[in-house]
């Protein structure tokens, strides 16, 4: 498990573009009270924020609510976003906290079958292998909510937002390496969790 | 490019959103093919990362009113403690009139330095502060000019 700058941030380095100016003029904009811009920061980053409350929650209705409140608190709160990381990433921090402070007020995690607000992109026309992908998505579902709070985070921001291990270090206030080894012990033990029940 | 299982499992979700080099990623393949658990693991990742869960419909337009709603207060936040800083004033201004006019001396002696032209300086037309409000004599809020309630409200603005 590797806590070092490797091949992973040097390839990455390459590809992955700096922070969108788009974006940039974007929030400028809706930092000036540029509805329309707001309108459609909230349109980009929907998604994104909505599947990681309900990947944190997992609760559709509490999800909902997280998301506004996030939205709310971001664009709200965009005379204090200074652009050291990017908008995404100071987005999915807020939701990350709004999150926990959601769970906490509601108590106990509620452990349900996701299945009906899952969408599989598996390409397939045949309804019985949909069914079956399905399935197999809420199976790794059921185990990916049952990870220990960090774990579960760091592999939902990596695998379900694309983030990089600096972005989720940001997005979870904590370091890269931190980020890191929480992923990779997240997957391992989601390996041998799903090995188990196929047993 | 020869990768270790580490770099590979550490790059396997930028390989599979195509976020990589084409050489990185044919690295990635490569190692894949003739390492069983590091296929295990790029499988895993691809059943997550294929799992969406699309917004719901409506929430668009539910953040969105919600934000144009809580962004309209804020200009009004201002102005509440401003207009009951107000009205106070006004009304300490008004019950003067119950209470005998204080001697010339004795205000001198307990009134604090207020900002504002010295004793000797020519007062400009509407110059009002509270002091001077409450020391004008005015009976009640109807005893004050047009001019002088704007200078007293331009004073508590500031």
């Amino acid at each position: 498990m590797p806590v070092h700058k490797s091949v992973s941030e040097i390839a990455l380095s390459r590809v992955v573009p700096d922070p969108s100016e788009e974006e940039a003029s974007l929030v400028s904009r809706a930092r000036g009270g540029d509805r329309a811009a707001a309108d459609t920061l909230v349109r980009r980053h929907l998604r994104d924020v909505y599947e990681l409350a309900l990947r944190l929650l997992n609760d559709p209705d509490l999800a909902q609510d997280v998301t506004q409140e996030a939205f709310v608190s971001a664009l709200n709160g965009l005379p204090r976003f200074r652009g050291e990381a990017s908008f995404r990433t100071w987005l999915m921090r807020i939701t990350v906290n709004a999150a926990r402070t959601a769970g906490r007020s509601r108590g106990r995690r509620r452990e349900i079958d996701l299945r009906s607000a899952l969408h599989v992109d598996d390409g397939s026309p045949d309804p019985s292998r949909r069914a079956v992908d399905l399935d197999e998505a809420a199976r790794v579902d059921r185990e990916l909510a049952r990870l220990p709070g960090k774990q579960r985070l760091a592999v939902a921001l990596r695998l379900k937002q694309g983030m990089s291990y600096s972005e989720i270090a940001v997005a979870l206030d904590c370091s890269e390496g931190a980020a890191r080894v929480n992923y990779h012990l997240g997957i391992k033990r989601l390996r041998e969790a799903l090995h188990e029940t196929r047993l | 490019m020869k990768l270790g299982c580490d770099d590979v499992r550490d790059l396997a979700p930028d390989v599979l959103r195509g976020a990589t080099s084409a050489t990185v990623a044919l690295a990635v393949r490569e190692h894949a093919a003739s390492c069983a658990e590091c296929a295990a693991e790029i499988e895993l990742i691809r059943t997550i990362s294929r799992q969406h869960a699309p917004a719901p419909a409506g929430l668009h337009e539910r953040v969105v009113a919600q934000i144009q709603q809580r962004a309209r207060p804020r200009s009004h936040q201002r102005r509440v403690p401003l207009a009951i800083a107000a009205t106070i004033a006004l009304l300490l201004i008004g019950s003067r009139a119950f209470l005998p006019p204080p001697a010339d001396e004795e205000s001198a002696a307990v009134a604090p330095p207020v900002e504002g032209p010295a004793a000797d300086e020519p007062v400009g037309p509407g110059w009002m502060t509270v002091e001077s409000a409450w020391n004008s004599g005015a009976a009640s809020l109807a005893d004050l000019t047009e001019e002088q309630l704007k200078a007293l409200l331009r004073e508590l603005e500031s």
